[in-house]
């Protein structure tokens, strides 16, 4: 089958690789017919990510047609449609069982790996790193799914793939990002990053009863976007974010803060952005946080900061001073994405929202490695790339 | 001389002591010997006077430092370190490797009641210890004891969490005493806590062995090598290399687990449930 494989740092390749075969009882073979490229795959992409090998197949944002299931699987066919969790969750285990589905405790290969990395074995990923049990992702034509009794979601057949894509990544995302911030109805918040997360946020924190949204972004498209959603924008490639927050909200703050950015943030004019890019060009730390820093410090007292985007090390000079004295609630990390994934398609059914108005561009698997440059440099008004098979 | 208890100094430190010390000493008697040639030449008067005694001061505190250092050195005693609550002869003897073998105990929650996983451990030693002699579902049990890593390991099962889960332990006290030893034995308990756990828990162990990937760089390669070879040699690390027996393929299959009793194409796995045996 011919997949997307990284090659090195900034370099991706397709390349003809073995079918997958099942290895476990409870496995299923997926033939992929969309795949989607996550901005979280940027981040490996760069070489930023430790674990990552080349010759690793990328991708977690895809779905498909079943074409082979374990002797386990007895909830699925061959023919199912599914779209599935970027995460693999057992169903199991006491995490699962708590409905922590990203916290799974027995789906990570390398839990060795990934106590010594982060002290816990988090769940394991399709197409994201060795540390997060590495899984062959499934920008391919297909994919091996564990656990595919507790995992991939049956989609009816009268919903296209783009509008049901999304919910193996970030729509869950965006939506858990801001059910996160407790939203109480009359409240503002924030979203730094307009990207493809940010997007989710932005119309999900509507949804979830948010009067004001503030839209922060540097990419006049991404803008575009989220003033069609209805969010106030800011274009914080001049600076001046925190003032101008203050200015929308009376000088209070919003009510909570979501960091749709992660650890690639590009910072204008602040110091800080400038020490991140120095430390990170000298391989002294991968995160660059400046958008989380900019939350800390425009969140009101007492407020919360929810944190979707991808961290992956340690973060110098984090003002985690005043996150204290302000009293703020952190929430954050990988998308419990399979609690998610059934109410959120009842959402699409309805009509409520149609999550393909995020796609800017359609390709094809063998445009892949021309559409992670295109993507990773904002080139062409790249908000979203779908690649079509079959 | 101080006695054993009063070393405070370890081993590799008291030898750069002595080493430093001798040194030391060395240079403070040169400069004492070229000290008293100066100050013979320049008489009992004048301004070179104050100069030679500064000069006979510092040899002489130089020879005092000197000779401390050998002192701390012979003896492995330390004031300043006993002024300060450090013992860094205590802290090489935990880690010294062939050292007073130390306990080790390693524990993993399983999402299971006890007695469901008693049951799905049925027929096996592991079963003894959750109390199928008789004992009531839910109460401490007697451990057993099982054999690997070229140890003596007491299992045991024990009720957690309002009795909705269940702690699987491994005890020894045979375990070695250097730390970088006893971590590698951990890792290895560890890993094989968590395939039993897995097994009970899900039916199998989670894998990526055979699955497709492109093509490996160099790095890549050496990774995958290095990993294997590091497995082995945490399994030597922690006990003998001649008791660490790479288990066939057959051998390796878990026993078929509870609800999914199909099979299990894991390689790698080295836990019989069925009989209870855990073989790193």
């Amino acid at each position: 089958m011919r997949a997307i494989c990284w090659q090195g740092r900034n370099q991706v390749g397709v390349e003809t690789v073995p079918d997958p075969t099942l290895l476990n009882p409870r496995d299923a073979i997926v033939r992929v017919t969309s795949t989607a490229i996550c901005g979280s795959d940027l981040h490996l992409y760069g070489g930023r990510v430790p674990t990552l090998m080349k010759g690793d197949i990328l991708g977690h944002e895809f779905m498909g047609e079943v074409v082979e299931v374990g002797r386990g699987v007895r909830n699925l066919a061959v023919g199912d449609r599914v779209v599935l969790p970027f995460n693999i969750a057992c169903g199991n285990c006491a995490f699962c069982a708590r409905g922590e589905f990203s916290a799974c405790d027995n789906s990570n290969t390398n839990s060795a790996v990934a106590i010594a990395a982060m002290g816990e074995p988090v769940a394991g990923l399709y197409g994201y790193t060795h540390m997060c049990g590495g899984y062959a992702g499934g920008q391919a034509e297909y994919v091996r799914v564990p656990y595919a009794d507790v995992n991939p979601l049956k989609v009816p057949s009268g919903l296209d793939d783009e509008k049901v894509l999304f919910l193996s990544d970030i729509f869950p995302t965006g939506w858990m990002a801001a059910e996160s911030c407790g939203i109480q109805p009359g409240d503002t918040i924030a979203v730094w990053g307009a990207g493809p997360v940010g997007q989710f946020a932005i119309r999900s924190a509507f949804i979830l009863g948010a009067e004001r949204v503030l839209a922060i972004d540097c990419v006049p498209e991404r803008l575009e976007m989220a003033a069609a959603a209805g969010a106030e924008i800011i274009d914080d490639s001049q600076g001046g974010v925190y003032e101008a927050l203050m200015a929308a909200t009376a000088g209070r703050g919003p009510d909570a803060c979501i960091d749709a950015v992660g650890m690639e943030a590009h910072g204008h004019h602040a110091v800080d952005a400038w020490l991140d890019d120095a430390k990170a060009a000298l391989r002294l730390q991968p995160d660059r946080a400046h958008a989380l820093r900019q939350a800390i410090h425009a969140c009101r007292k007492g407020g919360t900061v929810s944190v979707p985007g991808v961290y992956v090390g340690f973060i110098d000079k984090l003002n985690f001073g005043m996150a204290f004295n302000k009293g703020l609630t952190f929430k954050m990390g990988q998308t419990h994405t399979q609690r998610y994934m059934r109410p959120l398609l009842e959402r699409i059914e309805r009509g409520e929202i149609d999550p393909s108005f995020v796609i800017s561009h359609r390709l094809r698997l063998e445009d892949g490695p021309g559409a992670y440059e295109m993507f990773r440099d904002k080139r062409d008004r790249c908000t979203k790339v779908v690649m079509h098979l079959h | 001389m101080a006695n054993q208890a009063e070393k405070n100094v370890a081993s590799v430190e008291r030898w750069g002591s002595l080493l430093a010390g001798a040194m030391g000493l060395g240079w403070a008697l040169r400069h004492a010997g070229r000290t008293m040639r100066e100050a013979r030449r320049s008489g009992r008067y004048g301004s070179a006077r104050g100069a030679t005694a500064r000069a006979g001061a510092l040899s002489a505190l130089g020879g005092a430092t000197a000779l401390g250092l050998v002192w701390r050195g012979a003896t492995g005693h330390c004031a300043v370190y006993e002024r300060l609550g450090v013992d860094t002869h205590a802290l090489a003897e935990r880690h010294r490797v062939g050292a007073t073998a130390q306990p080790l105990e390693r524990a993993v929650l399983i999402n299971k009641p006890l007695a469901e996983v008693r049951d799905l451990l049925r027929g096996g030693r592991l079963a003894e210890i959750a109390g199928a002699d008789g004992a009531e579902p839910g109460a401490d049990a007697a451990p057993i004891t099982g054999h690997f890593a070229d140890r003596d390991w007491s299992l045991a099962l024990a009720p957690a969490f309002h009795d909705q889960q269940t702690r699987l332990s491994a005890h020894t006290d045979d375990g070695p005493a250097g730390a970088i030893a006893s971590r590698a034995l951990a890792a290895l308990v560890d890993a094989e806590l968590r395939r039993v756990k897995a097994l009970v828990e899900t039916g199998e162990v989670a894998t990526i062995e055979g699955q497709s990937h492109g093509e490996r760089g160099m790095l890549g390669r050496a990774a995958e090598r290095l990993a294997d070879v590091a497995k082995t040699a945490a399994a030597r690390i922690a006990g003998p290399a001649s008791d660490y027996d790479e288990p066939s393929e057959q051998e390796a299959r878990p026993s078929p687990a509870p609800r999914t009793a199909d099979g299990d194409r894991t390689p790698g796995t080295r836990v019989d449930l069925d009989s209870g045996e855990v073989h790193v």
